[in-house]
């Protein structure tokens, strides 16, 4: 770069450091300890998983400091492609986003245990194998310096992904697995691959750079078709119609639902799409085109969809993978205004819907360890069975609706605001409305579980429950209710202390 | 730089072959020895070589001191040097990870088999190092009888098929034949580089746009098309390579098609130039065309087979069709994306035929007996996977890299045909594997596993880990050919500098 491009993005000081690498490959390093303890030492085969999380996280946490006082660590792994090395570059949003997963991934290890023992599931070594190898592929993502770097873990995820979802290896699992690949792989291979090889042909450069590498001067129709291979080849973005795999990988067990498809894989969609819009196409050169306004009621019509699918679901954990795509789509809507708000808002929920939704997720699978349900319209009165459970349940689905003090109401009002900055108050309305139905398909769960009626009550009152012991249902073990409290606490702290993510996301809070 | 290294890569292959021939009648048992120290040699040797010449440069060896353009010289220039390292090493891996398929396939035969291999390799090898046009047609010839021979030993119509075989590619080895007369009409000589200095030369002298050269230059496209196995000149290959025993397969299957795929690139290169290879343009579009249709038709045809080496076999055609294609997008990229998938289509088709051949032992290798692969063989299911993804494109594994040049040379030439069908492809190879690794996931294992009374029946999980795992000797050559996927994939940089940018004409866009 010469001296003047310099000039025209804002020198950003880098700082070499091996650390992106290391926290890269601290997951994958555990595959051989869990693989080696097998079924024989679980113990020692979950104190890997730990190891490996809180190392993971800790070196994520050591590029902090010179990521907030501005400067990029970056590291070259290898020199593979002109223009494309192997390499990793840690800049605010992508250590937002690496910060997120990777704290989530403790949290979410604890939860392993308790619902893979809880619940006695075959095959947990392989579980806790392939688990570690996407925490690690979700972190190259979040930490990557270019789209071919970019690309390589989004794959890697895909593929470590499939044995999770297709885990209890049966009918159901199989053509989950089926869907999950056709919609993931089929996108980036068929879509995805070749935008970024024509972005690799028109620009030679594929380094996420502001303002974006495409040439000058190329027309709406081509950029807008690269958009759109884009936004719809990163299928884990959820954007409609490429949506259904997420429903669908719902078979997969609870835990690989709460870290993976509501925030490692989903999250690595979204952020990808983040990636292309602001560092490969430019947030000016796609206002200029105006395809900003396309994106942007493509994520309008996601989300609506989404909230009103999410409506009619009776299993839970349905009825959130729907609420998943309809809150991505917020993520894609702000990335989509293309302005610094709209991008801060984007990033903001990124963390923010992660929290809360990995939260609901815990609260379902520690629902099904505990009382084998998983149809919302079966969950009467068990609010009052499992209090901490659905207390947890009650502060995500707010974060989620959007209620302060929340964390979703934080970034919510960032893309609010931004939306209404570029006087798109068609959008702003849409939100408000999306935010409507995300309480009406919360809240009749939550008053049922605490004020419904449970089936087995009724029999207790009408004296037919007599000589049988009263409802056995109780909380679910520790392991499985501690990290949906954790994880609440969080949502309701992040309302309150959100600075060092705003300075991250490169917004004043 | 003259130097002896050239003619050391082959020779020990030939004496070797005269050795064991001779040693069938003395004392047999040491001819496996001998004949895998002579490829071992060979393998030192071309290693040597291809490290002497990526410092030093090209060397040059005079057959029987006679200098060129009457004596037939031996060059070796960094492609050269490195496809004979890569030659050597895949017949040597071969080899080794074939020692009890070889005993048991060819009871007792196996030195009049051992001497064959040593031949075709040798044949093979002469191919890539020679600098006489007409020294390469013998060679070819040398290879393909010793390849005949042992195609022919099989089961079925193996010897039909090698007959069918014969027929063919007599006829391709003629064309090369008659297209040599005529450039030996035209020029007086047969040495490559003497030739490509009589082309170029400037008019009068050159020969660049003569019709007489065009004819010259189809003629021996249509020679190579046949022995590489283009469509629509394919028919031969399939058959010849799914009823001979596994040995034979795993080493004519990587060697055969890119040694002529590499004769193709030397062709264009430094003999007739890439001005007069590409100065004819229906020919260009032709060969692309044809390319397309390979690719497709190979691809589409794979879906169809119901049993793993017959649907490797149909892959290859389509690999054939790739580097076919690449050498006429008359772009850098393509040219580029040709001589990396030379190689590493090379290394793919090692990996999956000796993964194959394991397969094939412990199963029977047809689709439906693979069920509980994983745990049945997990090693080589494991080889299975990385080739498999090798060949569908997922980095870091070579085959994404050749994808990733041959896409950017067709989309810079403008063949959308050419590049769809590429995409076509990569998703069809999806869909094939993960057939294959769905049955090996989800599929009960056969009787062959386990105890009696569950086989059948039993979950896929409750298959004993292991139980039909092929011996360590089998499985160190096979990982060896797995884990040089990701090395060649990750090393796509120096390759692309060191090899392909030095052969390729300085300037060419």
């Amino acid at each position: 770069m010469d001296t003047a491009a310099v000039a025209a993005v804002g020198f950003v000081p880098s700082l070499a450091s091996i650390a992106p690498l290391l926290a890269v490959i601290a997951p994958l390093c555990a595959v051989p300890g869990i693989v080696l303890a097998g079924e024989r030492s679980q113990n020692r085969r979950e104190a890997w998983t730990f190891l490996a999380a809180v190392t993971s996280f800790l070196l994520v946490a050591t590029m902090l400091p010179a990521v907030l006082a501005g400067s990029r660590v970056t590291y070259v792994v290898a020199d593979v492609l002109p223009g494309a090395a192997l390499a990793f570059a840690v800049d605010g949003p992508g250590l937002l986003f690496a910060l997120t997963a990777s704290f989530l991934w403790i949290v979410t290890s604890i939860y392993s245990i308790g619902y893979m023992r809880g619940l006695t599931e075959h095959a947990q070594t392989r579980y806790f194998a392939f688990f570690a190898v996407s925490v690690s592929a979700a972190l190259g993502v979040a930490l990557a310096a270019n789209l071919f770097t970019l690309y390589l873990f989004y794959e890697l995820l895909s593929l470590a992904t499939y044995p999770l979802v297709a885990h209890h290896q049966d009918a159901a699992g199989q053509a989950a697995g089926r869907r999950y690949l056709a919609y993931i792989l089929g996108g980036s291979i068929a879509l995805a691959l070749p935008a970024m090889i024509s972005v690799g042909v028109l620009s030679g450069d594929l380094g996420f750079t502001p303002g974006g590498v495409l040439p000058p001067g190329l027309s709406a129709l081509a950029v807008g078709l690269i958009l759109f291979a884009f936004v719809f080849g990163f299928a884990k973005a959820a954007v409609m119609p490429m949506h259904a795999w997420l429903p669908a990988a719902m078979v997969a067990p609870t835990p690989v639902s709460a870290l993976l498809h509501a925030v490692a894989v989903v999250k690595v969609g979204v952020f990808s799409v983040y990636r292309v819009v602001t560092g490969i196409l430019g947030n000016e050169h796609l206002a200029a085109l105006h395809l900003g306004d396309a994106l942007v009621w493509v994520s309008v019509f996601t989300m609506i969809a989404a909230s009103l699918v999410a409506l009619t679901q009776d299993d839970l954990k349905r009825r959130l993978a729907y609420s998943t795509i309809g809150q991505l789509a917020y993520v894609v809507l702000g990335v989509a205004l293309l302005t610094p708000r709209g991008d801060a808002g984007a990033l903001l929920h990124i963390a923010m819907h992660a929290c809360g939704k990995i939260t609901l997720f815990y609260c379902a699978g520690a629902i099904f360890v505990a009382a084998g349900e998983k149809y919302v319209s079966r969950l009467g009165g068990l609010g009052r069975r499992m209090p901490l459970t659905f207390a947890a349940f009650t502060i995500g689905a707010l974060s989620i609706i959007g209620v302060p003090p929340t964390a979703g109401f934080v970034s919510k009002w960032q893309i609010l605001l931004g939306a209404a900055e570029t006087s798109r108050y068609g959008v702003v309305a849409a939100l408000c409305v999306s935010s409507l139905l995300s309480a009406a398909y919360f809240l009749p769960v939550i008053i049922r579980a605490f004020f419904g009626q449970a089936p087995d009550d009724a029999a207790w009152a009408d004296g037919k429950g007599k000589g049988k012991k009263a409802s056995p249902v109780r909380e679910a073990p520790l392991l499985c209710v501690a990290p949906p409290v954790i994880t609440a606490l969080c949502v309701l702290a992040l309302f309150w202390w959100p600075d060092i993510l705003f300075r991250l996301a490169g917004a004043a809070p | 730089m003259t130097s002896q290294l050239p003619i050391l890569a082959v020779a020990p292959l030939l004496f070797g072959a005269f050795a064991v021939t001779a040693g069938r009648f003395f004392y047999r048992r040491a001819n496996y020895a001998v004949a895998a120290l002579a490829l071992a040699a060979s393998f030192s040797a071309s290693v040597l070589l291809a490290v002497s010449v990526l410092t030093q440069g090209a060397q040059v060896y005079f057959v029987g001191g006679w200098p060129p353009p009457i004596g037939i010289s031996y060059v070796a220039d960094p492609l050269s040097a490195l496809m004979l390292a890569f030659v050597s090493g895949a017949a040597l891996t071969t080899f080794l990870a074939s020692k009890t398929e070889i005993e048991t396939s060819y009871p007792l035969k196996n030195s009049a088999f051992y001497a064959l291999f040593l031949l075709a390799v040798a044949g093979h090898m002469g191919i890539v190092i020679t600098g006489d046009a007409f020294n390469l047609y013998v060679l070819v010839e040398v290879a393909a009888l010793s390849g005949y021979a042992i195609l022919a030993q099989g089961k079925d119509r193996a010897m039909l098929s090698s007959l069918n075989y014969l027929f063919v590619g007599s006829l391709g080895a003629s064309l090369y034949l008659l297209g040599m007369g005529y450039l030996y009409i035209m020029t007086g000589s047969l040495n490559m580089a003497d030739l490509s200095a009589i082309i170029a030369a400037q008019a009068p002298g050159g020969l660049v746009g003569v019709t007489a050269l065009g004819a010259a230059f189809a003629v021996i496209l249509a020679g190579l098309f046949i022995k590489m196995g283009l469509f629509p000149f394919h028919s031969w290959l399939p058959a010849a390579y799914s009823f001979c025993a596994a040995p034979a397969a795993a080493l004519v299957a990587p060697l055969t098609t890119k040694v002529m795929a590499y004769v193709l690139v030397r062709m264009c290169l430094s003999v007739f130039t890439l001005k007069a290879a590409w100065s004819v343009p229906a020919i260009n579009s032709l060969v692309v065309f044809l390319a397309t249709a390979a690719i497709l038709y190979g691809s589409f045809c794979a879906l169809a087979q119901k049993s793993l080496r017959r649907m490797l076999c149909f892959i290859l055609l389509a690999e054939v069709g790739y580097m076919a294609g690449g050498v006429f997008l008359g772009n850098r990229a393509g040219l580029t994306g040709t001589i990396y998938h030379i190689f590493a289509d090379l290394l793919m088709t090692l990996c999956l035929f000796l993964a194959a051949s394991n397969v094939e032992r412990a199963t029977g290798g047809r689709f439906a007996d693979l069920g509980g692969l994983f745990r049945r063989m997990p090693v080589t299911a494991a080889a299975l996977v990385m080739g498999g993804l090798s060949m569908i494109g997922v980095p870091p594994f070579c085959g994404f890299f050749s994808k990733w040049y041959l896409l950017s040379g067709a989309m810079a030439a403008g063949s959308y045909g050419f590049a769809g069908a590429l995409v076509i492809s990569s998703l069809v190879n999806a869909v094939l594997f993960f057939r294959l690794f769905e049955i090996g996931f989800f599929g009960r294992p056969g009787a062959a596993c386990g105890p009696d009374e569950a086989a059948g029946q039993a979950r896929p999980g409750a298959v004993p880990l292991f139980c039909d795992e092929m011996p360590a000797a089998r499985l160190a050559p096979l990982c060896v050919a797995a884990a040089s996927l990701v090395a060649m994939g990750l090393l796509t940089g120096d390759f692309v500098r060191l090899v392909a940018d030095a052969v390729l004409p300085p300037g060419l866009g």
